[in-house]
């Protein structure tokens, strides 16, 4: 069992009245990446939010390393190892790429250890590096998303939530995000993904969920659901 | 020589007064803008904060006076020490007020705080005139004398020393306020919740501490800037912060609401455009308004300015973000 490191019991969650999760229940084993593959509203964000804690589970459980985390403040399961990259890369605009990483690095107090994360980063994405005294709000698409990436490796995750990396980005970046993930799952960072290019996503995973309106339908290797006819159908397109 | 020359030789003593009360405008200012971009929300009670101070400070000075110890000490380390505790009573009240008053209304329709505010508002006067008259008998105070010097800067420039002291000390406070803003680990991180609270907790950052943190730098500010305006004043009463948190919080939207700098701009020049008018409408209308209209004039100029540029001085243009 050590080797589990997330694992969803039951879990289900309200987005107002809306019932978005049913009964949920999956794992992520350490070291892997795991993705969710599912079509608009299914429930993949909402499942990353609940993990992260902005959203609170009605019922069941979100076990992290052994303990339950449902009920912990979302700015304290930053503090546990999990890091959570957001739709829409929701970057600080106003605040420069220097200071977007910072913010990202809030709870880490070792200054040498932060020096070292940005160098880290500043390596994954040296675009970011030539950057860093611009305001986030004024760089391109893929740059935003690289900074929302690196903001969130700022933390030192063991567990990396990314929700959509490659949305709105041209293809030679879509493939550089992609690389990023292999790189940092190779670095030692366990992935949860959430994708609309299950395709691509299923590809570098070890294993996938399918989700539909709000629960889990399928689930498999990475190349046994790309090889699976329903998937094939109703995602790969 | 007619009206006007007379007043063009005045102009370096209404400049010096209209800095004066502009600075007031300015840091109280600040308490409104820097909880609204935080949480789109208009602190009424903020002017009250102000107010406490003012009292807090003046009865410091009291209390040492009437201990006969003020006119041993340095007038400058009085007007420090009242000006601290002031501080750190104003800043203690605006937590207090956001932790029992606003926060449990946090996510309820944007209207509902807002009427806890103006609730707040009539309690805290009523609450400093009672406690003012069991005191002393009367619901004003009068603040002792601490500085009587006035200093030539230049020719037709002699500044009363307090005036000085209390430009230097807001100058002083509005740089510290910059700095924490824009190097500070918690300044960035109040930036940071300004523009995406969501994102900001998920970054680490205890997004209530955060709102508790602008409460406390913005009551403080309040009630720095209430002794101050005792000081320069004089005396003041519960129902003094009224007028002149209306003044700031105007001075905050003409700046720009939601923008530190622009609450300093905004108030600077408010108190400048109030203390000119003052002077120069019944020359310039010649007669026809006197100076009781300065508040006609200054509220003037900023509705014709807020209709030209509605975010404010230095605020972004309506419809930018999205």
């Amino acid at each position: 069992m050590s080797d589990v490191m997330l694992a969803l019991e039951n879990v289900n969650t309200f987005y107002g009245k809306i019932h978005a999760l049913r009964d949920i229940t999956f794992e992520v084993k350490r070291g892997e990446i795991v993705t969710l593959i599912g079509s608009n509203g299914a429930g993949k964000s909402t499942t990353l939010r609940t993990i992260s804690s902005q959203l609170t589970p009605a019922g069941g459980r979100v076990v992290y390393q052994g303990g339950v985390i449902s009920k912990t403040p979302a700015h304290e399961v930053v503090g546990l190892g999990i890091a959570h990259v957001p739709e829409g890369r929701k970057i600080f605009p106003a605040l420069t790429v220097e200071e977007n990483l910072q913010m990202g690095a809030f709870r880490i107090r070792d200054a040498r250890r932060n020096a070292e994360n940005f160098e880290r980063v500043y390596a994954l994405f040296p675009r970011l590096k030539e950057r860093y005294r611009q305001r986030g709000g004024t760089l391109s698409g893929g740059e935003q998303q690289m900074l929302a990436i690196g903001r969130a490796l700022m933390s030192m995750p063991k567990l990396l939530l990314m929700d959509e990396p490659s949305m709105g980005l041209a293809p030679m970046l879509v493939e550089l995000i992609f690389q990023s993930i292999v790189q940092l799952n190779r670095d030692g960072i366990t992935i949860l993904l959430v994708e609309q290019n299950a395709k691509k996503a299923l590809k570098v995973s070890h294993r996938g969920y399918v989700l539909q309106t709000g629960a889990i339908t399928l689930t498999g290797t990475g190349r046994e659901l790309l090889r699976n006819d329903t998937v094939r159908e109703a995602y790969l397109g | 020589m007619n009206q006007l020359q007379v007043l063009v030789k005045i102009i370096p003593q209404l400049l010096s007064d209209g800095l004066a009360l502009g600075f007031v405008y300015a840091i109280v200012a600040l308490g409104y803008t820097m909880v609204y971009g935080i949480l789109e929300f208009i602190n009424f009670a903020h002017s009250e904060l102000f107010m406490f101070g003012a009292f807090v400070g003046t009865e410091v000075l009291l209390l040492l006076k009437s201990a006969g110890i003020l006119a041993d000490m340095s007038p400058t380390v009085a007007l420090l020490l009242s000006m601290l505790v002031a501080m750190i009573f104003s800043g203690a009240l605006g937590v207090t007020v956001d932790r029992v008053a606003y926060r449990p209304v946090r996510s309820a329709p944007k209207l509902v705080p807002f009427i806890s505010a103006i609730g707040v508002s009539f309690i805290l006067q009523d609450l400093v005139r009672m406690v003012e008259e069991a005191k002393n008998g009367k619901f004003y105070l009068n603040a002792p004398t601490l500085f009587t010097n006035r200093i030539t800067l230049a020719p037709n420039m002699v500044v009363p020393e307090k005036t000085l002291y209390i430009v230097g000390l807001c100058l002083l406070m509005m740089v510290a306020l910059t700095l924490f803003v824009s190097k500070n680990k918690w300044g960035k991180a109040m930036r940071a919740v300004a523009q995406d609270r969501e994102t900001a907790r998920l970054m680490g950052i205890n997004v209530d501490k955060v709102i508790a943190l602008t409460f406390l730098i913005g009551a403080a500010l309040g009630g720095a800037a209430g002794t101050l305006f005792s000081v320069q004043y004089g005396s003041i009463s519960p129902y003094s912060g009224f007028v002149l948190g209306m003044k700031a919080f105007t001075a905050a939207v003409f700046g720009g609401i939601g923008k530190i700098p622009g609450a300093m701009l905004g108030g600077i020049l408010l108190g400048l455009i109030e203390v000119f008018g003052a002077s120069f409408l019944g020359a310039l209308t010649g007669g026809v308004f006197g100076s009781e209209y300065k508040d006609v004039l200054a509220f003037a100029i900023l509705i014709l300015i807020l209709i030209f540029k509605p975010s404010g001085l230095l605020g972004k243009p309506v419809g930018e973000k999205v």
